[in-house]
Order: C-alpha cells, then structure tokens, then sequence
C-alpha cells in the first residue's frame, strides 16, 4: 500500500503516538480539569503538556492561549464567527479551504458581514509578496477588520509571506488569522513574530496526531466570543462562560488521548526538525514533479511551488476515474475538489478538480516511482500513450 | 505544617503555577476550592506550606502568574 493522501490526514502515525494514546486509554484518562483526584489530575496534566509542546512550536509565550478544538475548521469557525462584528469586511485569498469560505460566505450571506477575495498569485507565474499588498491596498475599505490567509494552500504547495501579511495587518489595525492545515509541522511558524492573532492547525496532518486534534492559538490576548457554551470545569454557579482562556473556549470534556497522542506527535516533529522534513518533502515532491513533466497526457498545476503537495490530471480520465484506478493499483490519492473551489478556480484545473499527492516524512522515492509507473500504465490502458 | 494556597482561574492556571514552583524546588499540590473558598463555584488552587508564603508571591510575581487570592497564612 502506498499512501499518498497526506494533506488530508498523515498515515501513518509515529509509534510514540500509538503508544501514547493506549498508555493515555490504559492509566490515565480520567476527566481533565473536572477534579483533584489523581487520575483527573494525571489527565490535566497530559493535556498541559500539550499546550505546552504546542506554544513552543508555534512561538505562543503562554500556554493557555492554546486552545483544543476537533480540527481546523472547528478552529477558523471559532476565530471567525468569535472576532467578527456586524458590519465588517474581510478579507479572504483565493485559495481559501472552504472552512474559510464557508463561514464567511454564512455570515456574509446573513447580511452579518461582506467580504472580498485576494489574489495570492498561486498560479504560473508566481506572484510576489509585493504583488499580493499591492491588491490587499486596493480592497481595504474603511471597516475591513480581518484577513485571513491560508500559510500553504491545500492545493499546491505555495508559501505565502505570513511576516508581510502580518506587518500589514498590524499598519491596518486588521485582526490576522491564518490557516495552517497544511503548514504546520513543516514550516517554521512564529505567532508573535509574524503578529498572528489566531493561527488554526489540525492535529491528524503534519503534526501526526489522531483525526479530532485541532488548535487554536491565539497570538495576542484576545477575547473572543464563544462559539459553545457548557461546563468547563471552573465557576460552575455562574451562568455565563469563565472569562479567560482556554476554558472559556473549551466547553466540554476533552479528549485526552487524542491530545496525549497529538502531544506525542509534536514532540516527534520537533525532534525530527522541521527544515528535516519540508527537505525530505520537497525532494518527493522535485522527483514526482520532473516524472510527471516527463510523461506525456499530464498536466501539473502550480508547479513551481515546491513542497509538500503536488496537484496534476491525467488527460482524459476524470480525476476521480484515476484515483479509482489508482485505488486498485493500492495507491491511495485524493481526487475532486477537496473543498477548496476557490483555489481550483485560482488554477484552473477544470470541470473535475484534479489528483493530489500529499507526502510525509514515512513516503519514499520508491512511493513516487511506483505512482508515476501506474499512472503511465493507466494511460497505456485507455489507449493514451 | 499549616498549609497556604493560592487559588486560580483554571486548572491550567493551576497546574502552570505548580510547575514554576516545582521549578523552584517548592512543593504544591493541586486542589478543588471548597464553597468558602470561592464564591463562583468550582475553583482550583495550589496548597503548599505557609513558610513558603513570601516566596511563592515574590516568584509568582516575577512570572507574572495572576492568582486570585491568597488563603490561609
């Protein structure tokens, strides 16, 4: 089996992560934050660790602007439906996952808010930073309040400038939220560096968790508006939610061996460093790249952003047809829209979205050679040499 | 040993708060506030010895740790 589905979800997870999240399951999964006794407290104390480990990596100086979600798009929807007021205008890029679009098209869609599109420059030829502020000065309007930003698309593999976009927020009193789904755990992400107010990461992507880890960390001391409201294990005889982070955000129990896992999965990446993996990435993705130029019928989108992602069609076969094919074969990609039509859009791939690969640090040269020899025999199938 | 503790306004308050003091080689355990103890409901805080009192203040301070009261002492 090869798996090439990475940008949706990392497979395999490191075993510490595995073995975490049993010993979590085996001695210590009481209720965190509900109780004194030891084994509430054992699980408190797993769950700090996680916000620890996760402050670090994303350059949060306090732990308790680390807040668990389920995902990212549980994360953006906190930070958008949380931040934003009636009458503001945001800014979003045309790349945007539709955890973004979404949220925002509802509330726009309400009535609540309006917003406008950036173009990033993802397609050929690359835009630069100078470009892309260049279109951000001529949208801003006198209540534009926030731009929000994929780091790296899910699409292609493009670095957007988070220092600049974060300078320019700051000089536009914006609020800046990012979304991180595909960046986090390969490139370097500083929130206070780069003035991020909400960065939205995924646990089960590059930083290895299980599927229902998410963050939200706040990069300024911020008060939002809740999403949920519930127990949260502190002044539970007032009606209304604690005022301070993280469990005025965090209703509800949570779950501690996905975050003891998640934690696990941290720590791995850290070990392993992060230029150690965007390299080892972008070596599959140079080897998956030149093959794929190489054989006639294929069409590669964005192809001079390198890095963890790489989109591209086969002449002919309907993406979703290839993937199917490919499934049979016992290689494993994505094949659609992967709910982002913005950025499909943005590089025109066409009526029937495109297949994407998506590495990880457990792919190797050989997953890229045995891909490229199905794809040929594929097209050698239907007739398309 | 008379015991002090310093209640806060989460659990991750708390046990952030403990692991500076553990830092600082002063034992701490986490506890539940009792209703006399915090109005609100529900509140957590870190017991320790009272003749630690003075520096678990001045360390909370430098650390910029914001307790909500002080008990006992």
């Amino acid at each position: 089996m090869i798996y090439l589905d990475n940008a949706a979800t990392t497979f395999p997870k490191p075993p510490a992560v595995r073995r975490e999240v049993e010993r979590c399951l085996r001695e210590y999964c009481g209720n965190p934050g509900r109780s004194a006794h030891k084994l509430s407290l054992a699980a408190a104390e797993a769950v700090y660790d996680c916000r620890l480990a996760s402050a670090e990596l994303f350059g949060i100086s306090s732990p308790e602007r680390i807040i668990f979600t389920y995902n990212t798009t549980y994360a953006l929807n906190m930070a958008i439906k949380g931040l934003l007021h009636r009458g503001d205008h945001v800014l979003i890029s045309d790349m945007e996952h539709n955890a973004v679009f979404r949220p925002v098209h509802r509330l726009a869609a309400l009535g609540e808010i309006s917003y406008d599109i950036f173009p990033t420059g993802c397609a050929d030829p690359p835009g630069s930073a100078e470009d892309i502020l260049l279109a951000l000065r001529k949208l801003l309007r006198h209540n534009t309040r926030m731009l929000i930003t994929a780091h790296i698309p899910n699409l292609c593999s493009a670095v957007m400038p988070l220092e600049v976009l974060g300078r320019f927020c700051r000089e536009n009193k914006l609020l800046f939220v990012v979304d991180a789904a595909q960046s986090a755990g390969i490139e370097h992400i500083d929130c206070e560096k780069m003035q991020i107010d909400a960065l939205c990461v995924p646990g089960h992507k590059g930083l290895y968790g299980p599927q229902g880890s998410g963050i939200l960390a706040l990069g300024s001391d911020l008060t939002m508006a809740t999403l949920i409201e519930g127990g949260s294990g502190i002044h539970s005889l007032d009606p209304a939610m604690p005022e301070f982070p993280p469990e005025r955000y965090e209703a509800g129990t949570l779950a501690t061996p996905t975050l003891a896992g998640l934690c696990a999965g941290i720590k791995f990446v850290m070990e392993r460093g992060l230029d150690r993996i965007r390299k080892q990435e972008q070596m599959l993705y140079l080897r998956l790249r030149e093959q794929l130029l190489n054989t006639d019928g294929i069409t590669v989108y964005a192809p001079n952003h390198v890095g963890s992602t790489l989109l591209f069609n086969l002449e002919g076969i309907p993406s979703a047809d290839a993937a199917a094919m490919l499934d049979r074969h016992d290689i494993y990609l994505r094949a659609g829209f992967h709910c982002a039509p913005l950025g499909h859009k943005t590089l025109g791939t066409g009526e029937n979205g495109a297949l994407r690969a998506g590495f990880s640090v457990f792919n190797q040269a050989s997953d890229v050679d045995a891909l490229v020899r199905s794809l040929r025999q594929i097209r050698r199938e239907h007739g398309k040499t | 040993m008379q015991t002090c503790i310093a209640a806060f306004n989460s659990m991750t308050a708390a046990i952030g708060a403990q692991r500076i003091l553990s830092a600082a080689a002063i034992r701490s355990s986490v506890v539940k506030l009792n209703a006399n103890q915090t109005a609100r409901g529900c509140g957590y805080g870190l017991e320790f010895s009272c003749a630690q009192r003075q520096n678990v203040e001045a360390l909370f301070v430098s650390r910029s740790i914001q307790v909500s009261s002080y008990i006992g002492g």
